[in-house]
């Protein structure tokens, strides 16, 4: 690499943040002058910023594969013995790179969305595309001016510091760029909720054009969560997988608010009712990602992520300032225009049980913020910094979440505006009658742990709503269209994705609950042991057999060797690791865990530290039910949220030239489950 | 190398303003519509789909046992109302139950044989 080189990425930037901030003037130019010509150019300046975000992205990706260690940010994330998988994943490992890597998908949602969305809803449009751009001039501004990766050393470092040994993890290979891809993508909507504002239009032609902006950073979000819970379960090694981490908090947070935005707006699609709330949910919903971002860069709270914060939170801190305060000024100067024409009919009613679904979901959004938060808070207070922990968290959210686990069950079992009491008694029999069933059978079980009993109450509650949906779909579906059973079963699920791959979602959250209630199971010993010691940890059988070093390219670890077997069955071997990088400055230390996991639990074993002598170590062994729930109920619920998301489009959203044929065979489909 | 560097960087500032300019080059007084070629949709029509798949919606639940015949029929008329109002607002001609019903197919019989209101338009 010359100097001379990293000029062109550098101008990249300055074009991006001039590219951006004309393609916001040009839009809103275009959209009050009514003239298409700026429209127009406003939109190409969206595809400009992909194409320059992408450019400046290519050229820090080739600065870390040659090793091009006069560039500063190069120097401080990689070395020339780090594995070339992780000099890709050292492109966002700090903050510089992480901000271009979120200007790079902003850029790319950005240019899906207008693309997407050319030839459709000509008032609202323009307004998303000045939105887009304004957000990202917002980005292009901080790369170029605060947090630039394309700094230069006044000389060539023959060696970098090398990626943070904990970022050397297959996962982060996917959870940061999930994580980026869900807390962007919330932009998308929230462009449409503000051009919604701007032109007056806000009926539900925005939810309907925003929902499936919104379904897709929700499923991002539901994958880099649960990447990053199991990033913490196999790299920071103490045994769990989501420990209340502000970092964490700040992911999960508008994960609850998006999930709430997707279900109100279909109460305004269907009625048109929570006109305020839907648009105030996804202002609030964006602003929470900034917000992230903000306590992840800021370090203004301890976190286990401080590995990437920089000078910047007070810049995200006042751009959030400014989102907030600026949507909060327009959506109450159309309050008029956001009264609902109608209103609630009846406590039983499906949108009134989407209501109190939303009402739980910002609840615990809000007790997480509470939470995280509450360390400034009472600093800004009292003077003194209270933190607090876990038990806080899980005393205020597991009832919370226990009865949104109710009510995932309830929600689907009522008709829209009402429900009368016969309906009633014959939807809610069969899951009523499985929750009581299974909370028999956890009592009989032995099992006296009020939550866990209360989880498998609802769970059995939950899931037999979802068969009986499935059942008397198919038996609706096969009278309607005189089907067979599996027939009328598969177009069921095929032809209304929406519906059912909610239901899938719900299946996969149930899961997710039962995994969480096997932590009231947890069996855990720590202590030290030597070459032949055995112990028993719950139903396992554990023997030290020895304490080897293993030297690799750029650590050296310590590995420990224990025989494991459960119930006098057979014999696996586990291998903790601690590792020492050496490339860095100082040396870093980091934790591999062994995890044999089967089914329904985890046998995990850390190694804490060899003892003196070398022979022996201290380790800590846990044995954890359930756990594998967790990562199957998040992939059921990626998987049900991709299925509602590649909902049919009616034929009239696909090529607009071919309208008119296109939409007759949609209207004939609309008879659901359609011909 | 400089000279390379510099015409590298005035390229690509040409063709950014080139893309930025295009649209500009077209004559002006073009009818609106942010893109050119591309017809613009009615958002009636979105609504109308909205309101077919509604009916459809409505019907299976009926189906399904969770609403009320009453209800069903109730619901039921005032969708299909609204749909024959958008399909005449967008295709013209008479606008007519019986053309929704083409589009969404009819109404369950046991829901036609509970007595509607007057002005309510039959399901069946």
């Amino acid at each position: 690499m010359t100097e001379a080189t990293i000029l062109i990425p550098r101008l990249l930037l300055a074009l991006l943040l001039g590219v951006s901030g004309y393609g916001a003037w040009a839009s809103w130019t275009g959209a009050r002058r009514r003239d298409t010509r700026w429209i127009r150019s406003g939109r190409n300046a969206v595809y400009l910023n992909l194409a320059l975000a992408a450019g400046a992205y290519g050229f820090l990706t080739w600065y870390f594969l040659t090793d091009a260690f006069q560039v500063a940010y190069v120097a401080r994330n990689s070395s020339t013995l780090q594995p070339l998988l992780y000099k890709f994943s050292a492109v966002w490992g700090g903050m510089d790179g992480s901000v271009l890597l979120w200007a790079l998908i902003l850029a790319g949602y950005s240019a899906a969305c207008v693309y997407a969305t050319r030839g459709r809803s000509p008032a609202l449009l323009p307004y998303v595309t000045a939105t887009l751009c304004a957000v990202m001039a917002f980005f292009a501004a901080v790369l170029v001016f605060a947090s630039n990766p394309f700094r230069t050393l006044a000389f060539e470092p023959l060696e970098g510091a090398g990626l943070n040994p904990l970022l050397q993890n297959p996962g982060m290979m996917i959870h940061p760029p999930s994580l980026y891809l869900g807390y962007v993508g919330w932009t998308v909507p929230f462009a449409f909720a503000i051009a919604a504002l701007v032109v007056r239009k806000l009926d539900a032609e925005w939810v309907v054009a925003a929902r499936k902006w919104a379904l897709v950073p929700w499923i991002f979000l539901t994958l880099g969560n649960l990447l990053g819970a199991n990033w913490a379960y196999v790299e920071l090694g103490w045994g769990g997988y989501w420990g209340w981490d502000p970092v964490e908090n700040s992911a999960i947070l508008p994960w609850f608010l998006g999930s709430a935005f997707l279900h109100s707006i279909l109460i305004q699609e269907k009625r048109d009712m929570l006109r305020t709330w839907n648009v105030s949910l996804v202002v609030i919903t964006f602003c929470a990602t900034i917000m992230g971002t903000f306590v992840t860069r800021s370090g203004i709270i301890e976190s286990v992520h401080t590995f990437s914060e920089s000078p910047v939170g007070p810049i995200f801190l006042g751009f959030l300032a400014v989102l907030a305060l600026g949507s909060a000024a327009l959506i109450a100067s159309r309050a008029d225009l956001l009264r609902s024409p109608h209103r609630m009919e009846s406590m039983l009613s499906r949108e009134n049980a989407f209501l109190f679904n939303n009402l739980l979901l910002v609840g615990i959004a809000f007790a997480i913020w509470w939470g995280t938060f509450f360390p400034i808070l009472s600093e800004a207070v009292t003077g003194r910094r209270i933190s607090v922990g876990p038990p806080f968290f899980n005393q205020v959210i597991a009832p919370l979440g226990l009865a949104l686990l109710a009510l995932m069950g309830i929600g689907p079992l009522l008709a829209w505006r009402r429900s009368s009491g016969p309906q009633i008694r014959r939807q809610f029999a069969w899951p009523v009658a499985a929750g009581v069933a299974a909370s028999l059978a956890g009592l009989v079980a032995g099992r006296r742990e009020p939550y866990a009993v209360a989880t498998f109450t609802f769970a059995a509650f939950t899931l037999t709503t979802v068969a009986q949906e499935l059942a008397r779909g198919t038996a609706a579906r096969g009278r309607i269209h005189g089907e067979p059973r599996p027939l009328a079963l598969a177009r069921l699920v095929s032809r209304n994705r929406r519906r059912y791959g909610g239901y899938v979602v719900h299946v996969g959250a149930t899961c997710v609950f039962l995994g969480l209630a096997g932590n009231v199971y947890v069996t855990s010993r720590e202590l030290a042991l030597q070459p032949g010691q055995r112990v028993r940890v719950g139903e396992y059988d554990v023997q030290f057999e020895s304490l080897k070093m293993r030297r690799e390219p750029n650590y050296v670890a310590a590995v420990a060797e224990l025989a494991v077997s459960r119930g006098g069955g057979g014999v696996r071997y586990a291998h903790p690791e601690k590792r020492i990088y050496a490339a860095a400055a100082e040396e870093q230390v980091a934790t591999e865990v062994a995890i044999d996991g089967r089914l329904l639990e985890d046998f995990y074993a850390i190694l804490l530290e060899p003892l003196p002598g070398g022979a022996g170590a201290r380790v800590k062994l846990v044995v954890n039910p359930l756990v594998g729930l967790v990562w199957l109920g998040g992939a059921v619920m990626v998987l049900g949220g991709v299925l509602s998301l590649t909902t049919r489009r009616p034929a009239g959203e696909r090529a607009p030239r071919g309208m008119s044929r296109a939409s007759l065979r949609a209207e004939r489909e609309a008879v659901v489950p359609g011909a | 190398m400089t000279g390379l560097l510099i015409m590298g960087i005035l390229l690509i500032c040409a063709a950014v303003l080139f893309v930025l300019a295009s649209p500009f080059r077209r004559a002006p007084g073009e009818p609106a519509g942010p893109e050119a070629g591309v017809p613009v949709r009615p958002a009636a029509r979105d609504e109308k789909e909205r309101l077919l798949q509604g009916i459809a919606d409505l019907r299976f639940d009926y189906e399904a046992g969770k609403i009320s015949a009453a209800d069903f029929d109730d619901e039921n008329a005032r969708l299909r109302a609204r749909a024959a109002a958008l399909l005449e607002e967008l295709e013209g001609g008479p606008s007519t139950a019986e053309r929704v019903t083409r589009r969404v197919g009819s109404a369950p019989t046991s829901a036609s044989a509970v007595p509607a209101p007057e002005g309510r338009s039959s399901p069946g």
